[in-house]
Formats: C-alpha cells, structure tokens, sequence
C-alpha cells in the first residue's frame, strides 16, 4: 500500500468518534435505563436506528439534515466559514452515529445488571443520586460499558456507507480505510485491497476478542 | 407513645402484589422484627431507610416526621441518617475495603475520611483488611466492612437485614457480641430483621412479631429466660 493516509484517517476518525459516542452512549445508556419518562421508547427507537438502517440512508438523511441548504449546515457555514459536509468531521459525525447504538445498547444492558442492592446501599450511605451513578453504577458496569464502546469503535472504524455519502471520497481528505479499499477494488489495485483489508479485518478481530474478554471477566 | 422513641412506624408499603402493615415503636437498644421469609421484615427496612415510600400511614425517627404518605412527605434516603447492612453486606466490588467505608463518611478531606474509615474498621474488628480485594473476603469479613461503613454516617438508626444468615456458627457468634457492643458503646438503636431464634436471644431488647403481610405483637423481651421468650414467640403454650 503505497498510500498510508486513509489508514490514519480512519484511526482518528474513528477514534475521536468512539470518544463522542462512548461519552453520549453512556449517558443516554444511563438515562434509558433509569430513567421514566414519556418518550423513553422513542428516543431508543431513534438511537437504535443505525443498526438497521442501510449506512447510505443514514448518510442520506444526514446530507440532507446537514448540507449547505439545510438550517444546521447553514449555521455552521456562518460559525466556521466552511460547510460541514465533505470535511473530516462530517466523516466524524457519521462515524460516530453509526457507533452510537452499540455503545448505548450494551451500556444499558450493563447498567441494568448491576445489583440494585449496591446502588441502595449506596443512598443509604449517603451518597446523593450523581455520587450513586459516578462512584457505584458506572463503576460496577465498565466491564459491559467498555465492551460496547469497543463494538462502537469497531463499528465507526468500518463505516463506509453513511460516510461516503456526507464525508464524500476525497483521496487525501476524506477518504477512509473502507472507502479506500472500494476505491482500490474498482481500479483493480489488489494489493492496496488486500492490505486495507487485512487491516480493517485484523483490527476488528482484536477488538472482539477483547470485547469477549471483558464480558467474561465478572466486575 | 413515649415521647422519645427512636423510631414509631404506622404504616402500610407495598412491592409488586404483595401489601404490609405494620405498626410498632422501637426502642433504645436493639429491636429484633422477626418472623418467617416473606413477611415483610425486609420491606419494612425498606420502607424506615427511605428506599420505599409508605402507601399510608407516617415514620418518624427521633421525633421528626420522615414519612408521611397523606401529606407527601417523603424525607430522602440520604437525608436519614440510618446505617444499613444487608444480608450479603453489599460492598462496593470494584472498591476496596477502606473505600467502601471512607465513601460512606460524610465530612472532612479525602485524608480525613480515610482516617475516619481506618478508626472504623479497627472498632469493628476488620483491622488489616483495608487494602484487600473486597470481593475475596470471607462472609463475616464483609459483614465487619459493612457494619463498618453502615457506622461512618454517624447513624441516629441502624438497620440490619439478617445480617448473619450467611455466616457459618462461629461467626455468628462474634458477630453477634459485635452488634450488641456496637449498641451500647455508641447508645445507637438497631433494628435487626431475623428469622434467627439464636439472634433473638443473644440481641433482642424487644420484639417485634411478623406474619405474612402484617406485624402482630410487640413485647419487651427478656432474652435470659428462653421459656418466657419461648412463650413470647407462640412456640410453646401457654401453661
């Protein structure tokens, strides 16, 4: 691979992704898991629809809610003197929805195992309900927590639909590791395929090996 | 009603299907509130620590109203003041010992409450254990850390919840001295859940008596005459 930007790009993509999704995901984990309120089975439905909507529809939208004619693409034009969509942080944003469920999904489920008792027994000692969530909940359940941010990177790292539809595919700009290797492919570069491949798919087996390490391993 | 009663409950919880009501006045000392699993005794801890609001009826604790369901009064958990130690302890896993009760003092600098915790463990025998891995002791180790950090609050109230069903005799025993010189040492009243014979005669002051759903008697107890006690709890007849 003679061409090593898209595999760095990806990295920090991804990485600053997970480090948007993991912070949001847990939050949003925590508040779907204890929280009652009207609309808790809406905004999960919301949060879940990555998983299943086709990457390019979820760029779609995120083209059409972002781009240079829409209110939030206009605003941020006026803030930041350029468009949001086809720079590296749209590239980021669509990375990081599509990250964003697995971190809220396995977070809620890890949330919901820890023992209410520890969580009384924290009240009780006089802990006020922040203290409860910051020095016992969150705690108990870094395991699972860590485990879904781990799947999200896994998932921002190898997002190439909704990317490539708001991000584009700007060899040296916003061209990621995925989209390179499709790039690659159609110009019968196989040596450029095989490598990015063998990253990507590396990468991935490394993460979910460790995500079975930490479901494992009993908190 | 005595005027300085640690604690008069009057009042009715519910979990899921199932409803108490219960009634009693504890006093200095230790109250034991026994009867068999199911009744209730859990629920009514519950319900004095403030994890639960009363469906009816009032909690007062030292002389101010916590609970009061006609008038929604709801003191929080926090604001209670009372010491708690469940059945399995309830440590904090990912904590170490000193931790788990260092957490639970309220006032004064990281060092301090640390200084705090080390005074405590050492009052409650757990002396040494402070750095170990809290998942690894024994269970009569985790009810010290427990009763420890139930302590650090400065609680005008403890509630224990079968606190040495899980432990093997021996333990029981000691622990047991423990409770009751924790009692009389600090002058803390203690409500102690039990379905344990053994824990009524070696701590209760007074009993309270549950069947399912509901309390029934209460009596000052004379725990040095296992007949009397023996006629108290309904096991034998009446001569």
């Amino acid at each position: 691979m003679d061409d090593w930007y898209p595999f760095w790009l990806s990295l920090r993509v991804a990485t600053i992704a997970t480090l948007v999704a993991g912070t949001l995901g847990i939050s949003l984990a925590y508040l779907l898991a204890k929280g009652r309120f009207r609309g808790r089975g809406l905004l999960e439905a919301i949060v879940t629809l990555p998983i299943v909507l086709p990457p390019t529809v979820l760029g779609y939208y995120l083209l059409t809610n972002l781009g240079v004619n829409s209110p939030v693409g206009r605003a941020w034009e006026s803030v930041f003197g350029e468009p949001l969509v086809f720079t590296v942080t749209a590239a980021i944003l669509a990375a990081a929805i599509s990250a964003l469920p697995f971190c809220v999904r396995t977070g809620r489920a890890a949330i919901e195992a820890v023992d209410p008792r520890l969580e009384a027994a924290a009240r009780v000692a006089g802990l006020s309900e922040w203290r409860v969530a910051m020095r016992v909940t969150i705690p108990v359940a870094r395991r699972g927590l860590a485990a879904g941010v781990a799947l999200g990177f896994a998932r921002a790292l190898g997002d190439f639909g909704a990317t490539v539809m708001v991000a584009g595919n700007i060899p040296g700009r916003t061209q990621t590791l995925p989209i390179a290797v499709y790039d690659a492919v159609q110009a019968n570069d196989q040596t450029t395929a095989r490598t990015g491949a063998l990253l990507l798919g590396g990468i991935a087996v490394v993460v979910l090996l460790g995500v079975n390490r930490f479901s494992r391993v009993k908190p | 009603m005595t005027a300085h009663s640690p604690l008069i409950v009057d009042a009715s919880a519910s979990s899921g299907a199932f409803t108490l009501t219960t009634q009693f006045e504890a006093h200095p000392g230790i109250t034991v509130l026994f009867g068999p699993s199911g009744s209730g005794k859990s629920l009514t801890l519950a319900t004095i620590a403030g994890l639960l609001r009363p469906t009816t009826g009032t909690i007062v604790l030292l002389d101010s109203v916590v609970a009061d369901a006609t008038a929604k009064l709801h003191v929080s958990t926090q604001d209670r003041r009372v010491g708690m130690v469940a059945q399995h302890g309830a440590l904090f896993p990912h904590l170490t010992p000193l931790d788990n009760v260092s957490i639970a003092v309220r006032a004064g600098t990281r060092s301090q409450r640390r200084t705090d915790a080390r005074h405590l463990l050492q009052e409650v025998g757990a002396e040494g254990l402070e750095r170990r891995s809290t998942t690894s002791l024994s269970g009569g180790e985790q009810q010290r850390i427990a009763l420890a950090r139930a302590l650090a609050g400065d609680p005008q109230l403890l509630l224990l919840d079968e606190p040495f069903t899980a432990l093997d005799q021996p333990t029981r025993v000691s622990l047991r001295k423990l409770v009751r010189r924790i009692v009389d040492d600090r002058n803390v009243p203690a409500v102690v859940v039990t379905h344990d014979l053994d824990d009524v005669a070696a701590l209760a002051d007074r009993i309270v008596l549950y069947q399912p759903g509901r309390t029934t008697t209460q009596h000052d107890a004379t725990p040095n005459h296992p007949a009397e006690l023996a006629r108290i709890l309904g096991l034998i007849h009446r001569a």
